[in-house]
């Protein structure tokens, strides 16, 4: 047992005669110093990680899609024409009845006045871009049961439960053609009134959508007018409403306006200059 | 892949030299005649089909390299000459069309084809069209532009009710904003 003892003495002795362990004196991480120079040959220096074939050594980019050596996929299936006269067709971005009721509720649409594109985009929300083939907006029958407002309202596409609803609180709708520098207009009428050009006419609609306009069912803004009246009470009877007498409306000299079929804004006619500074309408002389 | 080189020598130089517009016309008549007489094993035209338009042609600048040293060709577009944008793969468009929720729909294969040996619950699963998967939609949604990825609202589609998917959360319609 001496002689651990003495052994023990003469490990301590050592030891203390040893720097303190610190950051200052440690051997590094294997591995954890970087080498500044690239390996010779085969040690990282031949092809620098390009290896030998392929679109790697070649720095290629393969394009998306290619499958290196496989039929790909998006080559695989036979034709369908799903896009077939896709650029001939116009596009209505929808609007519901429940966001238009919202956007009534929250004083943003005033009913006081006809409704047309030009009050629906000056509400900030609703956008129309007539350069992608936006012709207008058409009424959906979402929030159809709680609608509960009194409008004269200008769409471009609504289908028959809409013009139920809309006609049973005592509202007028119709159904309007633009065309697509009418559409500018109306979209955005400040930047129009502001190149100084005078308000031109109206277009009349295309071929294919003159039967729509035309149809008395639809309330087509092109449709005789004693027509719709006689559609508007088959509507009810076929819906089952009472419908509502505009006739001894106070709200009859707004329910009845509309617009020329040539007239692009309400209240004012082809040809008039509108002045946004000095806040005048230059007309024609009679 | 001589047609290839040969094309593209007189794109080139149809487009280099405006002066020579007035070739353009002699270009495209002696265009196929040139191709029939590089495709003979001989790649110089022989003297006993010389001819004034040949020598003609052979005067171009562009059309030597390619008799010659022959000149490079890209057959990969990735972005256009004219705008600079990327391009829309058409194959895509000819077989697959975007759902508004993100995924694209397709056909089977070979659905109009030995319909006598197939049973009629297969003939009616052929008539049905088939969903990608994220992977794959993922794939098609680079290969087109945002054109094609944006809604439409067209009046009568008929994929009116597949457009919007409800009943799973990543999909569901938002509310609209007022």
């Amino acid at each position: 047992m001496a002689h651990l003892r003495e052994t023990s003495d003469k490990a301590l002795k050592l030891l203390r005669t040893l720097p303190r362990v610190q950051i200052g004196n440690l051997r590094p991480n294997p591995n954890s110093k970087q080498n500044d120079k690239r390996g010779r040959a085969q040690h990282g220096g031949d092809k620098h990680g390009a290896g030998n074939k392929g679109s790697g050594q070649r720095q290629n980019f393969m394009r998306l899609g290619y499958e290196t050596g496989n039929q790909p996929f998006y080559l695989r299936f036979p034709y369908e024409p799903y896009y077939k006269g896709h650029h001939l067709k116009r596009q209505y971005p929808p609007i519901s009845l429940l966001q238009l009721q919202v956007l009534i509720d929250t004083n943003r649409i005033d009913i006081s006045q006809p409704i047309d594109i030009s009050t629906l985009c000056n509400s900030g929300l609703l956008k129309l871009k007539p350069a992608e083939m936006e012709y207008g907006f058409q009424l959906t029958d979402d929030g159809l049961d709680n609608f509960q407002a009194k409008i004269n309202i200008e769409v471009q596409h609504a289908s028959e439960a809409v013009i139920a609803a809309i006609e049973k609180n005592g509202g007028v709708i119709r159904t309007a053609y633009y065309d697509p520098r009418s559409l500018h207009m109306l979209a955005n009428p400040k930047k129009w009134f502001e190149k100084g050009v005078p308000i031109p006419s109206r277009m009349l609609p295309p071929q294919d959508a003159v039967d729509y306009y035309t149809d008395p069912k639809n309330r087509g803004y092109l449709a005789n007018p004693e027509a719709i009246s006689q559609d508007r009470l088959v509507l009810a009877q076929k819906y089952g409403y009472q419908l509502p007498k505009i006739e001894e409306d106070s709200a009859y000299e707004m329910l009845t306006t509309a617009k020329d079929p040539r007239q692009v804004f309400y209240g004012l006619e082809p040809g008039w200059l509108i002045n946004i500074v000095d806040k005048t309408i230059i007309k024609r002389k009679q | 892949m001589l047609r290839t080189f040969v094309t593209s020598a007189l794109r080139s130089v149809c487009r280099q030299s405006p002066a020579a517009s007035s070739l353009v016309p002699l270009v495209q008549r002696t265009q196929r005649a040139t191709l029939m007489t590089l495709s003979r094993p001989c790649l110089l035209p022989t003297p006993s089909l010389a001819s004034p338009a040949h020598h003609q042609l052979l005067q171009l600048p562009g059309v030597l390299a390619a008799t010659g040293t022959p000149s490079n060709t890209r057959n990969v577009t990735k972005f256009s000459l004219v705008k600079g944008k990327r391009k829309t793969v058409k194959a895509v468009l000819k077989r697959f069309k975007r759902l508004d929720w993100g995924a694209w729909i397709r056909t089977h294969s070979g659905r109009q084809k030995k319909l006598f040996k197939k049973s009629a619950a297969l003939r009616r699963r052929l008539k049905q069209h088939v969903f990608t998967n994220a992977t794959q939609s993922w794939l098609l949604d680079k290969m087109v532009t945002s054109y094609w990825r944006r809604p439409k609202h067209f009046i009568n589609d008929p994929y009116k009710p597949y457009h919007s998917r409800n009943e799973y959360y990543a999909t569901q319609s938002k509310t609209f904003k007022v």
